[in-house]
């Protein structure tokens, strides 16, 4: 199996679910947000954003609004919407069961097994 | 020395190298055809946007001009149309099989992963398998009028031209204005296919990044789609389910010509038992006159009657083509709003119609055809 691969799969399957949930800290601008993915490592170039942006807007998830910076032309400032909210939370429950499966099957499996990997 | 200019980006001015533009500007083109449509627009502002920013950082942090190396660090960063593809790309293993064998297609039949579930919206019923997975789009890229027969040839795996010579003979052999208004009919029902997905959709390959890349790259190879559609096999497996829908088709209208008389005959006798609660006995007897037979008035003319009756025929012709389209290509289906509006014009036409020819055009007939012993009947008795 292509480890690296996997870890790929694993951290594109959460993109969104991250998006949403860094949206429900604060309002933020496209560059925050990207700053807090790469920081996290999720995305590896920054233009993978700006579909995944669009397309939750497009779902109804998220809005923005334009803000005057002082620094260059006006950005876009995304926040949730309640639609947005609602999915997150139904996000956070499925990763609960998820991660109590997975942190389960880990706690359930010999150490020595997973040192012979 | 090079030479430098003023770039308007996203509306920032930037002095920069003519390399270092020319560089950019076959990114950002790439972007732009990358993400087409008005969300890729979107997208593609929205990128534009972020090279603005990485510049004004440059820029902030010293430098006077863009040169080639920003312009390829700012690339690196943001990412080519493949890298950013490649990275919401969730199933890389579904599309490495599309390469391979586009007519298996397992990752159509297994639950999506969790990331992909926005997609999923579009994605088939459960109970189709994934060879009808298409979906009818107008291909705009090799169309001659709307695209219209370029997206069957391409739904259907037939040779679109042979298919416009063979409409050709069909139009002029039946006086032309059938396969004209079916012609416009579908231009109108089918939606063209304008982003790499509908493209995608349209010739029967599963829409992930990497493959949307490959539309991008003009590299979609539509004889791959065309095989589920081509194999006799195929074909004949979907005939029953066509002339299924034909037939649903039949009954349907059918049962809506009976449905919108019995609906014209509810509302008369209804309005006519309102008033008669209401207002008096002889009121509603005058309403009900109205729809039968009066000789005294002669208000409506023939060419009124002959308008308003067309159109009632027309609209559910029009509405039942539209319907069976939209069964049979899984094309958009009209708004509720226009449904609503066009059912009531159409009672509006009927009842129309039958007053014109109650109050004018019946009378006339029964005198002419008193003579000759013919009673023509009104519509309602």
């Amino acid at each position: 199996m292509n480890i690296e691969n996997q870890k790929a799969q694993m951290r594109k399957g959460m993109l969104e679910y991250c998006v949403l949930l860094l949206l429900a800290r604060g309002d933020a601008y496209a560059s925050e947000l990207i700053r807090g993915l790469k920081e996290a490592r999720l995305i590896v170039v920054e233009g993978t954003l700006y579909p995944l942006l669009t397309r939750l807007k497009n779902d109804g998830l998220l809005s923005y609004r334009w803000e005057e910076s002082t620094s260059g032309p006006p950005r876009k400032y995304y926040s949730l919407t309640d639609q947005g909210r609602h999915t997150l939370d139904m996000l956070n429950e499925a990763w609960r069961e998820i991660s109590d499966t997975v942190n389960h099957l880990i706690s359930a499996t010999p150490t020595t097994h997973t040192t012979a990997l | 020395m090079k030479k430098a200019f003023p770039a308007n980006i996203n509306g920032s001015i930037f002095y920069i190298d003519e390399d270092a533009y020319r560089l950019l500007n076959t990114y950002l083109d790439q972007m732009r055809k990358a993400f087409p449509g008005a969300e890729g627009e979107e997208i593609a502002g929205d990128i534009e946007s972020r090279v603005g920013e990485h510049f004004t950082e440059r820029i902030n942090a010293g430098a006077r001009v863009i040169v080639l190396s920003d312009v390829n660090t700012v690339i690196e960063a943001v990412g080519r149309p493949a890298d950013i593809a490649s990275d919401v790309e969730v199933d890389i293993d579904a599309d490495a099989d599309a390469d391979d064998s586009p007519r298996q297609k397992p990752s159509d039949t297994k639950e999506p992963p969790v990331g992909t579930a926005p997609r999923g919206e579009q994605a088939p019923p459960p109970y189709r398998d994934a060879t009808v997975s298409k979906r009818l789009y107008r291909d705009e890229r090799y169309k001659v009028f709307g695209g219209v027969f370029a997206g069957l040839g391409v739904y259907l795996g037939w040779n679109a031209n042979i298919m416009r010579v063979l409409y050709i003979i069909l139009a002029f052999s039946t006086h032309l204005w059938p396969c004209t208004v079916l012609y416009f009919v579908a231009w109108m029902v089918i939606p063209p296919a304008r982003t790499p997905r509908q493209i995608l959709e349209m010739t029967g390959q599963p829409v992930t990044p990497g493959s949307v890349g490959r539309t991008i790259l003009g590299t979609v190879d539509p004889s791959a789609a065309q095989d589920s559609g081509t194999s006799i096999p195929a074909i004949l497996a979907r005939i029953p389910a066509i002339l299924g829908k034909i037939l649903l088709g039949f009954f349907g209208l059918v049962a809506g010509c009976i449905g919108m008389g019995a609906l014209v005959v509810m509302l008369v006798m209804v309005s006519a038992l309102v008033v008669f609660l209401s207002v008096g006995a002889s009121e509603a007897l005058a309403i009900l006159s109205a729809f039968d037979f009066s000789p005294s008035l002669s208000i409506g003319s023939g060419t009124i009657f002959g308008v308003t009756l067309t159109l009632s025929i027309l609209i559910p012709c029009v509405a039942l083509i539209w319907a069976a389209c939209c069964a049979l290509f899984n094309a958009r289906s009209a708004s509720r709003t226009t449904m609503i509006i066009t059912a009531i014009i159409e009672i509006l036409l009927i009842v129309a119609s039958i007053v014109i020819y109650n109050l004018s055009i019946a009378p006339a007939l029964y005198s002419a055809a008193t003579a000759v012993s013919m009673l023509p009947l009104p519509f309602i008795s």
